[in-house]
């Protein structure tokens, strides 16, 4: 999924050619209906574009959508947007141009997991845009924002409701959503948010952030403002408490496995992971049979450009030979178990990693575990871990499994690998259920 | 005076004897000036005499299994030229040349004891041979070759290779102090070194695998190298320190193989670091299940504590 923010060195190349295909162009009536025209010439004053740019840097940016939300001109947008200004204040800021005026604003609240952002502009506005609750499927909606900043415009489409399996709620918009349209309101005919452009897959399939988490966090804010720099804080906050959450719910369903080999392992934990499998032929240069199974969470929350949070992933890969010896098996399991660690990230953002590597013995194998964990610098509590696991004593078969979880608090990263040590087991393939 | 030497099959020689007189028979008789040993010769097989020009000339005296250069037609008469046996019976005979000069003793291994055999020319070559034997099998072996056949061939190499560049090395320094660079004794205490760096840099991954991983296993492979290191130090030494005056020197060694020490173990630091930052790896040698130290997932998980601990501190 692309987050629809637009970078400036987006704009310099070939706009999303390295993010698969191109979204077709909406298809545009030849004369727009009298609606859209009406609508569009009565939200203009609320909608703002929003930039993001490295203080002392006269260059654009960042660029995205806003939307005024209160007559005291607080304008809500994607998290995503305004991410560097939050995770380094000093180095980053906002301004808002609103109504041909272009001011400094401030961020005064986020909602991370929904990827949503408060600003304040101080300027009071003499309208503000209202939420409208969730429409019947099929009803048309209207998408603002600055497509690649090209000038605002207006994109219709379709309300297809909320996605299924997701970890957190996410409306289906079937509307060419771009680069530059984050943080825009999607609204119905008469003007009303249904929800917060937020992402798109490419060819009209879109995404948007539901109007009420919206409004609940517009709600909250104003209500009880938050002191200016406890945000990175709230940011760590939230994600901690939505990996509580996430976690308790992956947690407390019993463990599905799949057979390999003659091993049993973890797989698809939840309905919001994709699984898929491959297999790799020996050859006379490599002599060993690999087969694979892999599953991953379909989205993840942004926390910047490099690091994400509640994305989890998990794949195994079985290996054995009936062609060379034990001992030229166990080079080979060796080779296969080494690789580099999956992740990205500045210094700044995160620590080292660190590793530790133990035997451990289970109801049926033994299992040699590699743990690698790092700390992230800016958002206290929070970690990413990668796990490595391979059986011992297999003889010329041998199953390497990985665990991957980012942006999660330590306890769950000691439960989730107990738990996913604990689910692997040896099982012959006619003894399995 | 002419020589004559009986030689066996390999062209070695069994017996040498010198002659005045001319014409001499040669047979099984008691009576023969040369006697032979050969149940396949007559007892007056063959007579040596010189032709009307001088040359030597071997004449068969109607014997029943005659004259014949190895491997050719039985003659009548033939010339004896240096070098070139002839056959009576099935004993060779040929003539010597007192201008060829004689190969060097050997030294006999059962009187003469291990230490000097080692000290025989060839040994450190043979030891060198040997060693890259042992490498490509191990390379062979333990690798499944998935770089092709260059892989044993580069371990086959690399090896030999390194070890002989610490010979010269070492050479080089002894023959700055002494004169003589003693390369030879140099080369084998380097090849057994590198030897046993092979054999035993094998060792700490089982151990390893067994003990599943932590502090132990991480001193076992630095005293492995410690000890490597210090035995290499100790032959090289002790070959340096037959000269008089040796131990003048000693110290400055020590104080060499010291830093010699800490860079490696510098460099195994190093690579630790590098290791824990950047992949995983481990050691899956193939071990019985009842040989592994393990604990429980619920101990290992527990155990994490003091990874939170250490990552919090960075």
């Amino acid at each position: 999924m692309l987050r629809i923010a637009l970078l400036g060195a987006l704009v310099a190349v070939a706009p999303l050619a390295a993010q698969g295909p191109a979204p077709a162009p909406a298809p545009v009536p030849a004369e727009p209906p009298p609606a859209a025209a009406a609508l569009f010439r009565r939200l203009l004053p609320l909608l703002a574009r929003i930039e993001v740019t490295a203080s002392g840097a006269g260059a654009k940016g960042g660029v995205g959508t806003g939307f005024v939300v209160s007559t005291a001109g607080h304008l809500l947008t994607n998290f995503h947007v305004i991410s560097p200004v939050v995770h380094q204040p000093a180095a980053f800021r906002a301004t808002v141009t609103l109504g041909g005026e272009v001011r400094a604003a401030r961020v005064i609240a986020v909602d991370v997991i929904q990827d949503l952002a408060l600003l304040e502009t101080g300027a009071p506005q003499p309208a503000a845009l209202a939420f409208a609750p969730p429409p019947e499927q099929g009803t048309r909606l209207y998408a603002l924002g600055h497509p690649r900043d090209l000038g605002l415009s207006i994109v219709e489409g379709t309300y297809n409701g909320l996605l299924a399996d997701r970890i957190y709620p996410k409306v289906h918009f079937t509307g060419a959503l771009n680069p530059g349209m984050s943080g825009g309101p999607a609204v119905t005919a008469d003007g009303r948010v249904v929800g917060v452009n937020v992402a798109t897959q490419g060819n009209e399939v879109s995404f948007l952030v539901p109007g009420a988490r919206a409004a609940e966090l517009v709600t909250r804010a104003l209500a009880a403002p938050r002191p200016a720099d406890s945000l990175a804080a709230d940011v760590a906050a939230q994600l901690r408490a939505f990996d509580a959450e996430h976690f308790a719910t992956l947690l407390a369903a019993p463990v599905a496995t799949v057979q390999l080999g003659p091993f049993r392992a973890p797989t698809r934990p939840a309905p919001w992971f994709r699984c898929w499998g491959d297999a790799r032929e020996p050859t006379p240069q490599a002599p060993v049979r690999q087969v694979q199974h892999s599953c991953s969470t379909e989205d993840d929350v942004f926390i910047s450009e490099t690091l994400q949070a509640g994305a989890v992933s998990l794949s195994h890969t079985l290996l054995g030979t009936d062609r060379v010896g034990a001992l030229r098996f166990s080079a080979a399991y060796e080779q296969a178990f080494k690789a580099d660690l999956p992740f990205d990230g500045t210094a700044e953002e995160a620590t080292r990693f660190r590793c530790t590597t133990r035997n451990v013995r289970q109801a049926t194998l033994v299992v040699r575990a590699q743990l690698c964990v790092r700390r992230y610098r800016r958002l206290p509590g929070l970690y990413e871990a990668a796990m490595r696991t391979a059986t011992l004593g297999g003889g010329r078969t041998g199953l390497v499994s990985d665990l991957v979880l980012s942006g999660t608090t330590f306890p769950t990263i000691q439960r989730v690998t107990q738990r996913f040590i604990e689910a692997l087991a040896a099982a012959p393939a006619s003894a399995a259920p | 005076m002419i020589w004559l030497e009986e030689v066996d099959r390999d062209g070695h020689v069994r017996r040498r004897t010198g002659h005045e007189a001319l014409p001499l028979r040669i047979g099984r008789a008691f009576d023969a000036e040369l006697p032979l040993d050969d149940p396949f010769a007559d007892p007056y097989h063959a007579e040596l005499a010189r032709d009307m020009e001088g040359r030597l000339v071997l004449t068969d005296l109607g014997s029943l299994n005659g004259l014949r250069r190895p491997g050719g037609e039985r003659q009548r008469v033939l010339t004896m030229l240096p070098g070139q046996p002839v056959q009576l019976g099935r004993t060779l005979l040929r003539l010597a040349d007192p201008a060829v000069g004689l190969a060097p003793a050997r030294p006999d291994v059962a009187e003469s004891g291990w230490r000097e055999a080692l000290r025989h020319p060839t040994m450190p070559l043979a030891a060198l041979l040997a060693l890259a034997a042992l490498s490509a099998a191990l390379a062979v072996l333990v690798d499944p070759g998935a770089g092709g056949p260059m892989l044993p061939l580069t371990a086959a190499t690399v090896l030999p290779v390194t070890a002989l560049l610490l010979a010269a090395a070492w050479a080089v320094a002894h023959r700055l102090l002494r004169g003589a660079a003693h390369f030879r004794e140099h080369a084998g205490v380097a090849a057994i070194g590198v030897a046993a760096f092979a054999l035993v840099s094998l060792i700490p991954s089982w151990i390893d695998t067994a003990l599943g991983g932590g502090a132990a296993t991480q001193w076992l492979d630095r005293a492995c190298g410690t000890v490597i290191a210090a035995t290499w130090l100790f032959g090289h030494l002790t070959v340096l320190s037959r000269a008089p005056g040796a131990h003048l020197w000693r110290p400055a060694f020590l104080v060499a193989a010291g830093l010699q020490l800490v860079v490696a173990g510098l460099g195994m630091q190093a690579g630790e670091a590098g290791a824990r930052a950047a992949h995983f790896e481990a050691s899956l040698r193939p071990l019985p299940a009842g040989l592994l130290r393990a604990e429980s997932p619920a101990r290992f998980a527990d155990g994490l504590e003091a990874l939170r601990e250490t990552l919090d501190r960075d």
